[in-house]
């Protein structure tokens, strides 16, 4: 139950890949498409009764970006407590310090492989 | 740091190094098996290698690099010991020795030759092409494969729980790599209930971790709080060995608690006082007397003080400047409470008091300043291993050195004179006392010979001594010799003592015949002025068949002597105790005139020659009659004689200040001092004396004058 992680990223492909790797390992993925949209979905999970361990978030997304998402979740006193990774590219050295800053716990850098997923997760989620 | 104190800093560093060095090697000839001891040599010659290279000495640097890779195929098992390695790392730490002494002088005190040949004999023990081994490689990793042990202090963000990260994933993290083996935790910043915030973290954790992960692993853990927390993780494998803190060791339980984080200081401190000591508490139960625990606890306090000693390190120029200033303050203190006494009344009472206690405090600080000035003799005596080593070598013999009372304690400007003498007198021993193996066996002695090197101290004085089990000395072939050499007189009357003293003068040498070390031209009588500069003297004892033994006594410090305060006319003189035998009034008769030898004095059936002081210093004085005056009978390592002066004041200590570096030296004197009173007052040289009242005596005219030219 308390094994839930909430992916969001405007790539499907990416979200599927998330879903697939951390499936296998044992966790049950939700998915939001950007920032927006993961803080409804995060609305919708409470009042299911859903608690979201992990959340990984993309950072240039349409309509609302990763940094602000971050911004928004540390804001809001129901889910504040819930550790968000990032996931930037190498060359966004930058935005990590920037998602670092506006409350996000770790990230992960793009492109990764299926352990380092699996081993950043297991950090905030057994 | 400049460049300069760094050069000394590596000076230091490394000479002492080198001879700590020296003795490793010299002792792994016969422990080659000594793991921690070749462990000691390789990392000696890897420090020196390093810091070397750090102050830019490259040639050092570079040889040092050498020897280690020498040393470390002994140390992977790879090459054996032998004598013949132990001679070539022995020459080796010889050039290494010279090139330290190169940079800190400045000047050239070794030939490239010698470098290219120890290079070269190095060399022949490498395998054809040396790798080049990246020993600090070697050093950090070796353990790679192996069980590693780490402390990880973890200072972590107060506001680390709102980026959601959880203080324990990290322990789980951690125990997926290794195992928690030690855990504290500091809850110090924890305030109380009423004033905690349920969203900060106010914890802080010690751990050590078991794992074989390398380090980087670690690190990863800390990955996603490093940036605002303080995470330090320190490869401790040192100090744990089979899983066990060592350092615990050495801890009291006091400590060992509080740095567990379950008592405070001040807790230890209440349960301390109210804690009967175990001392106490056997003397109770009369398992022990009180005395004994007393005993055993001094010797457990000096015991500390000496271990601590060796941690410091103080220019002995302060040194000096402050035994020179205790030493006058003392003074100071003398003469206040002597004023003090003339003009004493009833009134004074308290003053008087006060000033007593006053005496007695400096005199106390003056002996423990005296005592700072002390080093332990053993690095002298641990040095003679080496020289014992080749000796013994070269001639083909057997010798075991044995030290003793290596802890015994000297001043360091003693122990720095008497390494000389001491060098001579175990090259002697070796090479003069001790017998071949073949001659041992035949005379019924083990062959391997032994030579006793040993210390300890006797009623205020400091005797070492040289012993060895050879085949001691014929006194007999002494008086031949010395008759031969005419410093006796065939027919001369002579005690044992006094033929052994004979040794000790110019031009004697009992060699039969001339061996690789000796011939060096220098002789006993060297040794004996050598000592006689320490204020000391030098006996021999020696039995035939048995062995020979030197024994030197000297003053336990060079600054102070304890004294005999004496008038002659309107001056004062010191004359050192040490010298002293007796002082005695002679009646009308006993002062006779001997043709040839000058006026003597019977004193108890021995007839002493008589020295007036105030014909030899020339001074004015009515009591030159003996019979009203006094004689001082003094002790040389010659003879005895009496020394006539007005009166005897009384015994006092006298802080020696030098007249040559403040005047000129005066012959007869060992310099001067100041008095109660703030008068000065010269201390008398006894042998220096003797020389100038003895000058018609032909062997003491020589040994004086060469003393004068030296």
């Amino acid at each position: 139950m308390d094994r839930s992680v909430l992916v969001v990223d405007d790539s499907a492909t990416l979200r599927a890949s998330v879903k697939f790797t951390l499936s296998e390992a044992g966790y049950a993925v939700e998915e939001a498409i950007n920032g927006k949209d993961a803080l409804q979905k995060l609305q919708q999970l409470k009042t299911r009764g859903v608690q979201i361990s992990l959340i990984i978030s993309d950072i240039n997304m349409p309509e609302m970006d990763g940094i602000t998402f971050v911004q928004e979740v540390k804001k809001d006193s129901a889910h504040r407590f819930i550790p968000v990774l990032i996931l930037t590219t190498e060359s966004q050295e930058t935005k990590k310090m920037e998602g670092k800053n506006a409350g996000a716990a770790g990230w992960l850098v793009k492109p990764f492989n299926n352990d380092q997923l699996v081993g950043v997760v297991r950090k905030f989620v057994r | 740091m400049d460049q300069e104190t760094l050069l000394e800093t590596f000076i230091t560093e490394a000479t002492e190094l080198i001879q700590e060095l020296e003795i490793d090697v010299v002792a792994l000839e016969d422990s080659s098996d000594d793991v921690e001891l070749i462990n000691r040599i390789f990392r000696a010659a890897h420090t020196i290698k390093g810091s070397g290279g750090l102050v830019g000495l490259t040639a050092i640097s570079d040889f040092t690099h050498s020897m280690e890779s020498v040393l470390d195929l002994v140390r992977q098992r790879e090459l054996a010991v032998t004598g013949e390695l132990v001679s070539v790392l022995l020459r080796a730490v010889d050039l290494l020795k010279a090139m330290i002494k190169s940079a800190a002088t400045g000047e050239s005190c070794f030939e490239q030759r010698e470098l290219e040949f120890v290079l070269e004999l190095l060399g022949q023990f490498l395998p054809e092409r040396e790798e080049r081994v990246d020993t600090e490689e070697m050093l950090s990793t070796k353990n790679r494969k192996e069980t590693s042990y780490f402390e990880i202090e973890m200072k972590l963000s107060e506001n680390l729980l709102e980026t959601g990260t959880d203080p324990l994933m990290l322990f789980r993290e951690l125990e997926d790599i290794g195992e928690i083996v030690d855990i504290v935790v500091d809850a110090r910043s924890l305030p109380d209930v009423y004033n905690v915030d349920a969203h900060k973290l106010y914890l802080n954790w010690r751990l050590v971790l078991r794992t074989s992960e390398p380090f980087s692993s670690i690190e990863n853990v800390f990955i996603f709080v490093q940036d605002d927390s303080e995470i330090s993780i320190t490869d401790v494998s040192c100090h744990y060995k089979d899983g066990v803190d060592l350092r615990v060791a050495d801890m009291r339980l006091g400590e060992i608690l509080a740095e567990k984080g379950l008592v405070v200081s001040c807790d230890i401190e209440e349960a301390l006082s109210s804690q009967t000591r175990i001392g106490e508490l056997l003397v109770q139960n009369g398992k022990v007397k009180e005395e004994d625990v007393k005993s055993a606890l001094d010797k457990q306090l000096k015991s500390r003080e000496v271990q601590k000693a060796t941690t410091i390190r103080v220019d002995t120029d302060k040194l000096d400047k402050l035994v020179n200033l205790v030493g006058e303050m003392v003074i100071a203190v003398a003469r206040t409470v002597q004023q003090n006494v003339y003009e004493s009344h009833e009134g004074k009472r308290t003053t008087q008091d006060a000033l007593d206690m006053l005496q007695r405090i400096s005199g106390d600080l003056q002996e423990q300043v005296m005592r700072v000035r002390m080093i332990p003799v053993e690095g002298l005596f641990s040095r003679f291993h080496r020289v014992v080593r080749d000796l013994a070598n070269a001639e083909g013999k057997h010798v075991r050195l044995l030290l003793s009372g290596t802890e015994t304690e000297l001043d360091k400007n003693v122990v720095e004179q008497l390494s000389d003498p001491l060098k001579h007198l175990i090259r002697n021993s070796v090479d003069h006392g001790v017998e071949s193996p073949g001659n041992r066996r035949k005379a019924g002695k083990p062959e391997e010979a032994v030579v006793k090197l040993s210390a300890y101290q006797q009623e205020g004085n400091i005797i070492i001594e040289v012993l060895d089990d050879g085949h001691g000395i014929d006194s007999n072939a002494i008086v031949d010799k010395a008759a031969e050499k005419g410093l006796i007189n065939q027919g001369d009357d002579l005690d044992e003592r006094e033929i052994y003293q004979l040794m000790f003068m110019p031009g004697f040498s009992t060699a039969k015949e001339v061996t690789e070390v000796s011939g060096r031209g220098v002789g006993l009588d060297v040794v004996k002025r050598n000592i006689d500069d320490l204020k000391g003297s030098i006996e021999v004892i020696s039995e035939i068949g048995k062995g020979t033994t030197f024994r030197i006594k000297l003053p336990l410090t060079l600054a102070i002597i304890d004294g005999m305060n004496v008038k002659v006319g309107d001056e004062a003189f010191i004359i050192p105790l040490m010298a002293i035998v007796e002082s005695i009034r002679p009646n009308r008769e006993a002062v006779k005139t001997v043709e040839g030898t000058g006026e003597v004095i019977d004193a108890r059936g021995e007839y002493l020659p008589l020295v007036r002081l105030y014909n030899v210093f020339d001074i004015e004085t009515d009591k030159t009659n003996p019979s009203e005056a006094l004689v001082v009978i003094v002790e040389s390592s010659q003879r005895r004689f009496g020394i006539l002066v007005d009166d005897v004041i009384g015994q006092q200590q006298a802080v020696i200040k030098s007249l040559e570096k403040n005047f000129r030296q005066v012959e007869g004197t060992a310099g001067a001092t100041i008095l109660g009173d703030g008068s000065v007052s010269l201390i008398i040289d006894i042998h220096g004396l003797e020389r100038m009242a003895f000058k018609s005596f032909k062997s003491i005219q020589v040994s004086g004058l060469e003393g004068e030219a030296a």
